[in-house]
């Protein structure tokens, strides 16, 4: 009896360390924030989702569900995988109706044009999905696993080995709703030459059998499951080839009298600017993305009976999402901005933020009006005719550093990040700041700031100003 | 089936589980079945072979019990047809191929047209061992050593066993076949003996799938070119195959051995601390015993062993590793391997005296730490430098290995990092350099306590058996080589 109870107990002990090593090793999408839209969608309180889009990076690049919520207050999530295919589609929209009731979901057909046996990013389509019979028949249909398919399926033959590449992310879990509903913001712009050449054409290809047999799969799980099915070609530069696949795609859309958005209805509907809206040919900018979205919000209010949920607490993880899109628009705007006063004056009263402002040189008399807009951040007393490095955190002024060369300053920001401020005698180089022990930011003399945000954990911006 | 895939941690669970509550009477039945469904889950077709192999060692070994000590002519004949059929079947599968193309080239070197006949068959997995262990069988009835085997089921058992039916133990009839017979009496559900056996299955694990593996890369990457290296990365090459072959060998026994021992069947040791040995004899007194005994049995004795003079125990030395070089592989270089170490051996018989005469008069004290240590790194370099042989495609590429490492020296490669280039990068490496270490203290308490890791741990306090065991199952499952090979990299096409 003893015994048996030893090897009950060693069993359970194997378990619970074998778990713990799972959920270390367990996939992050190390490319991203080490989280990916199925993680989120995991984390999303039940029956929330009026809206599903389905798709891949041209989804979560064009379609932003904070846009969505701001301006028509129905809920929308991305349910959106790099590269995903169309069986990933399927199973994802599954996937999603474990949890989810959407009213609508809007398919994305690039995956139409994949040709046969093309899989998208099988990691990540593969590896977040939670152990189940939806995955084992995600797996068993993907012709990319077809060698592996029990690893995929048991997953811990694949992940094991990121042991190699483990980092913070993978011993702290993030909090999911904290970054998004499934949305990527980028905020470069690329000035897209564009051939409209293929834009109408008309021919079409005969439509092939898995691409049929997809769009029927989703017809009948929509008939099945009672929402409204319809289809997004999101705007890319698309050839010849492609072209004649969506036509053909179109046309049988027509037949089954399923509604569909084509790419220049969204383009044009949207006014969208190849010069000013898109990351590069497959994808729009956070502008671009703000276009369509914002037009595709007042569609689906306008086509659909979509309750507005704004001020109901059921939906707090959208506010919580826009409240951290503002946060990283607000770094994108500040970016922009050259001059300290109004800079000073946007960033005050944005709550947690840290704010390194140092200076070399008498400011105080300067026709900027520092002193009213340093006030605005926490700097009293006459900052900005002394010379130093000043930590603010909350409008509170946390550390002053000028009066001892070589001291150096540490803060902890959050789990993961602590701040090394290295002040200098040197008065043309005032302090190193570092981060997690890398110099960050080396700035040299004049007035300078650093704004580290803790919604976003990131640097929203640096600079010295002119 | 493989030990190291997913489909035996299914299959080995539940023949354990069946046999362990199934009528006793069915046990030898049950166990037949899953022996012959694991060799057939290689290749069905070649079960035939092993039928064959045993029908004719068990029909061989009756011949010879009913002939008695009378019919002499009778029990010869018998011995020499299952030599015949059983060696021929081996030949036919194994050695065709290589003996038609020896002799194409050795006629083609005489002018000659080379032959023409080439056979395209798989060569049958085991072959070797589950003949040899039949063959030793029908030598040992022949001998008188054991009765012949009457029960058909226990025979069959007994050649194809599955823990050890693909890469050994070569068991013995007098060991395991008394086993057999008494298989109704084993106690299954013997807490103490089936938690040492499937410790020793867990280090074999460890054996193959964190270390062997590991090695395989970097040995694998310098033999496939070795023009591409220099002398420290061919030496580092030598040393990971070295280091390779003995754990994928010894994790193979130890797996097989443990798993034999967890439904209570005891199979023979088959290595022991092999690289801790002092001279190349005891090295293969270390080294694949059951097939270095065999040779030993059936091969050299045979021939004379040693009770015919000096030259013809040479002689037979020779005789008997070429042989064993042979049956590890239908190349020469596997014959040239063999006859390596039979050369060690003469030579170092015939060195010996002198040696020991030179040593007495510089007073070298060779009972000391020291001197053995000598000995330990002597006989490690001889035996590394001999599997150079083993691992190389051709004997030519083998010349053209050892030329570099003594023509290409670069005694900076230590120092700069290049090393890491050999298919492991930095942290890969460290982790293979604490499996080594693992399995050093493991070999070392072996060596010097005469004991098995269990063995040791079962002395120990719970706290650290248990915290060994599980530190074991965890850098399998987390550092071994296995399964799809995770690279963020793949990430890059598909970054959106």
């Amino acid at each position: 009896m003893k015994k048996f109870a030893a090897t009950v107990i060693l069993i359970a002990l194997t378990i619970l360390a074998f778990a713990g090593i799972y959920r270390v090793l367990s996939w992050k999408d190390t490319m991203g924030d080490y989280l990916s839209s199925v993680q989120q969608l995991y984390a999303t309180d039940r029956n929330t989702i009026d809206v599903l889009f389905v798709g891949s990076s041209h989804v979560y690049g064009d379609i932003n569900p904070d846009v969505i919520w701001r301006e028509q207050g129905f809920s929308s999530f991305d349910m959106a995988i790099s590269g995903q295919d169309a069986p990933a589609a399927y199973h994802y929209t599954l996937e999603a109706l474990k949890t989810q009731s959407p009213q609508v979901v809007m398919v994305d057909l690039l995956a139409a044009s994949f040709e046969e046996g093309t899989t998208g990013n099988t990691y990540r389509s593969m590896l977040p999905m939670r152990t189940g019979v939806n995955q084992v028949r995600m797996v068993m249909e993907d012709p990319n696993t077809e060698k592996n398919r029990g690893d995929y399926i048991l997953k811990w033959p694949v992940i094991h080995s990121r042991y190699r590449e483990l980092g913070a992310y993978d011993f702290i879990t993030n909090d999911y709703s904290d970054y998004g509903r499934g949305y990527c913001y980028r905020f470069t712009v690329a000035d897209i030459p564009h051939d409209p050449a293929w834009d109408a054409l008309t021919e079409a290809d005969e439509l092939s059998e898995r691409n049929r047999k997809w769009i029927d799969d989703l017809v009948t799980l929509s008939e099945e499951r009672e929402f409204e099915l319809a289809f997004t070609l999101l705007p890319y530069e698309i050839h010849e080839w492609d072209r004649r696949i969506y036509n053909g795609i179109f046309a049988y859309l027509d037949e089954l009298e399923v509604p569909y958005l084509t790419d220049r209805a969204l383009f044009e509907c949207s006014c969208l600017d190849y010069e000013t809206d898109y990351l590069d040919f497959d994808h729009l900018n956070a502008s671009g993305g703000e276009k369509l979205s914002r037009w595709l919000g007042g569609y689906l209010a306008s086509h659909y009976a979509l309750e507005d949920h704004r001020g109901d607490a059921a939906y707090h993880q959208w506010d919580e999402s826009l409240a951290w899109a503002d946060r990283l628009c607000l770094g994108q705007e500040i970016m922009e901005m050259n001059v300290p006063t109004p800079y000073f004056e946007r960033i005050s009263g944005e709550e947690g933020l840290v704010t390194l402002v140092w200076l070399d040189g008498d400011y105080a008399s300067s026709s900027l009006n520092l002193e009213r807009a340093g006030e605005s951040l926490g700097l009293k007393g006459g900052f900005f005719e002394r010379q130093g490095v000043a930590v603010i955190r909350d409008g509170k002024l946390l550390a002053y550093l000028n009066s001892d060369p070589g001291e150096d300053y540490f803060l902890d920001l959050d789990e993961t990040q602590i701040l090394k401020v290295h002040s200098s005698s040197d008065a043309k180089h005032p302090c190193d700041v570092f981060l997690n022990g890398e110099l960050v930011f080396e700035p040299f003399d004049g007035l300078g700031v650093l704004v580290w945000d803790p919604l976003t954990g990131t640097v929203l911006d640096k600079k010295i100003f002119y | 089936m493989l030990f190291n895939s997913a489909q035996f941690l299914v299959f080995f669970p539940v023949a354990v589980l069946c046999y362990a509550f199934i009528p006793r009477r069915l046990r030898t039945l049950w166990l037949l079945v899953c022996s012959y469904f694991f060799y057939m889950c290689w290749n069905a077709k070649y079960a035939i072979l092993i039928a064959a192999a045993t029908l004719v060692s068990y029909a061989a070994g009756l011949v010879i019990d009913r002939a008695g000590e009378e019919r002499k002519g009778v029990r010869r004949a018998a011995l020499i047809s299952a030599f015949v059929i059983d060696l021929g079947i081996l030949f036919f599968f194994k050695y065709f191929n290589f003996t038609v193309e020896s002799i194409s080239r050795a006629l083609a070197l005489a002018g000659a047209a080379p032959l023409r006949a080439s056979l395209n068959v798989l060569l049958p997995v085991g072959i070797s061992f589950y003949t040899f262990q039949a063959l030793g069988y029908v030598a040992d009835v022949y001998r008188g050593e054991v009765p012949a085997e009457k029960n058909l089921l226990n025979y069959a058992l007994f050649v194809s066993f599955f823990p050890q039916l693909v890469a050994g133990p070569i068991e013995r009839s007098k060991n395991f076949l008394p086993q057999l017979h008494d298989i109704k009496n084993i106690k299954v559900r013997d807490y103490d003996r089936i938690t040492s056996g499937l410790a020793l299955m867990l280090w074999g694990f460890f054996q193959k799938i964190v270390l062997a593996d590991r090695l395989a890369i970097v040995a694998d990457t310098v033999f496939e070119e070795p023009a591409a290296y220099r002398s420290t990365a061919l030496i580092a090459g030598m040393l990971a195959f070295t280091m390779q072959i003995y754990c994928d060998f010894g994790a193979y026994s130890n797996i097989a051995v443990g798993a034999a021992r967890v439904m209570g069947f005891r199979l023979m040791d088959n290595f022991d601390t092999p690289y801790f040995a002092e001279g190349i004899a005891d090295f293969w007194h270390r080294w694949h015993i059951s097939m270095s005994s065999w040779f030993r049995d059936y091969v050299y004795i045979p021939l004379g062993g040693n009770r015919k003079g000096r030259v013809r125990r040479y002689v037979n030395i020779m005789l008997t590793f070429l042989a064993s070089g042979l049956w590890h592989g239908a190349n020469w270089t596997y014959v040239l391997w063999g006859a390596l170490h039979g050369a060690f051996q003469v030579i170092g018989d015939l060195l010996g005296r002198p040696v020991r005469a030179v040593l007495t008069r510089l007073s070298v004290k060779t009972e000391a730490f020291s001197f053995r240590l000598l000995k330990i790194a002597g006989t490690f370099t001889l035996v590394s430098f001999a599997w150079i042989f083993f691992r190389a495609e051709s004997i030519t590429d083998a010349f053209f290995y050892i030329g570099r490492i003594f023509t290409r020296p670069d005694p900076w490669a230590l120092f700069d990092d290049s090393l890491y280039s050999l298919g492991l990068d930095r942290f890969e490496a460290h982790v293979l350099l604490a499996a080594l270490v693992i399995l050093v203290a493991v070999d070392l308490l072996r060596l010097l306590k005469k004991e098995e890791l269990y063995a040791f741990l079962l002395r120990q306090n719970l706290y650290f058996r248990w915290g060994v065991l599980l530190a074991l199952a965890v850098m399998i499952v987390v550092y071994g080589v296995y399964g799809v090979d995770f690279d963020s990299s793949q990430f890059i096409y598909f970054t959106f």
